[in-house]
């Protein structure tokens, strides 16, 4: 019989965190001891912390967007662009295009992309809400940004046809030579895209 | 166990954070799945992609393991039609099919160059691909023990003006054989008996539906397994 060197309730605590992306059982130990000796500093504003954000953290209803409101604030910006929809993946992409400061218009988060293999078709993405969207408010253009994938440009190419009655112009991120890239590294797929999205100097 | 062959990645499932299980048609070993690792980086992400030829090193303890694949690119075939979207849907739908419908483990040099062949044409630019990926369809069908005998009328024998196929059969009917059976017949395209004859819309949509229902009959509806998103996709963009 194995000894027991612990109680129920740091088992539990261990199981829960070695649920977390970049820890198993071994790491979610030690970040459990961590907590444990640093009680005050850490584990307890740490528990309020999850629990208010359980709380009070919410999907916004318009774009898919988390936030502490629904609208999400960046839906409610009125100094934002309303007229350009940038459409993407989930909300780590969201995050990624509002760190860099360089679009000012709306987003959409579909929530993932059609995939065959994961059982992900339509109706498990917000592509109805998007064409509601297109229609109803002042949306002139649609920013398809997307992984240059198979299944995200399967996905890409199936919103553009849903928004084709929709009267708004679809465009899509570019595709090419990344900065810094060198030429010699780059597959055929990718010196393909960039030499028919060439540009004249 | 360890071997090396080419092969043509089907797809790909995450199996936890760091590795995905890659399923991939080889050359010499089949339908084969594995384990790969190192998903996070972006030069193996790229390679991964449905339909990318690879060099595939495959090794588990024994065959019957899952093993673990490690990977060289040979060709990327997918990325040259990303903005493709119907040779796109096209190359998905032939991926899933391949996948649903070969056993595991089973080499077939036939259905491997076939394969291969019919990404070829998707990504050369030619604009008769669908021609050629319909007939792939058929070829799959026969490969899988379920071949259409469109050599002559399975009524009067005749070789000419094959113009239906019988539904619980699978043998082309002609005009006369058919009768006043003709609205149970599924209809046979001209361009599946003269490969020169280049096809209309209206004979893509009906060569399609050729290849569907015989799908749906005898594999897809016996297994209860549900035809791929894709392929219906492909064939709406058509109908539309």
């Amino acid at each position: 019989m194995r000894r027991k060197y612990s109680n129920e309730e740091i088992d539990k605590l261990i199981l829960l965190i070695s649920k977390l992306p970049g820890y198993g059982p071994k790491s979610a130990s030690r970040a459990v001891l961590h907590l444990l000796k640093r009680k005050d500093q850490l584990m307890v504003p740490l528990s309020e912390s999850l629990l208010s954000a359980s709380k009070n953290i919410l999907t916004c209803e318009n774009c898919g967007n988390i936030d502490l409101v629904s609208p999400c604030t960046l839906c409610s910006e009125s100094q934002r662009d309303q007229s350009q929809l940038c459409v993407v993946e989930d909300v780590a992409d969201l995050w990624a295009l509002e760190k860099s400061e360089i679009y000012s218009g709306t987003y959409h988060v579909l929530g993932g992309t059609l995939s065959a293999i994961n059982g992900i078709g339509p109706d498990d993405l917000k592509i109805r809400k998007l064409v509601e969207r297109a229609k109803a408010e002042n949306v002139t253009e649609v920013i398809l940004a997307l992984s240059p994938t198979v299944d995200g440009q399967t996905t890409s190419h199936y919103v553009a046809d849903c928004l084709k009655e929709s009267d708004v112009i679809v465009s899509r991120l570019g595709q090419g030579l990344p900065i810094g890239g060198e030429l010699d590294y780059m597959d055929e797929g990718t010196l393909a895209a960039a030499l028919s999205s060439r540009q004249k100097v | 166990m360890r071997w090396t062959s080419e092969g043509l990645v089907l797809n790909f499932k995450s199996h936890n954070e760091k590795s995905y299980i890659l399923e991939v048609l080889t050359r010499d070993y089949g339908k084969h799945k594995g384990l790969i690792r190192g998903v996070h980086s972006k030069n193996i992400r790229s390679i991964i992609e449905p339909g990318n030829e690879i060099n595939a090193n495959w090794s588990g303890r024994l065959e019957t393991h899952l093993g673990s694949f490690s990977i060289e690119s040979i060709k990327p075939w997918s990325s040259l039609i990303l903005n493709q979207k119907e040779r796109l849907c096209a190359l998905t739908a032939a991926c899933s099919l391949v996948s649903i419908t070969l056993a595991e483990k089973q080499p077939n040099d036939a259905v491997y160059l076939g394969f291969k062949s019919l990404i070829e044409v998707l990504t050369s630019g030619k604009d008769d691909w669908i021609k050629s990926y319909i007939i792939w369809e058929l070829n799959l069908l026969r490969e899988i023990g379920y071949g259409l005998d469109l050599s002559k009328c399975a009524v009067t024998n005749q070789k000419d003006n094959l113009v239906y196929v019988s539904p619980s059969t699978g043998s082309a009917v002609t005009e006369t054989g058919a009768g006043e059976y003709k609205n149970k017949l599924i209809k046979l395209p001209t361009f599946l008996i003269n490969n020169n004859i280049d096809p209309s819309k209206n004979d893509i949509i009906d060569g399609l539906n050729l290849s569907e229902f015989f799908f749906k009959k005898w594999f897809f509806q016996p297994n209860n397994l549900n035809f791929p998103e894709s392929r219906n996709r492909l064939k709406g963009m058509y109908i539309i």
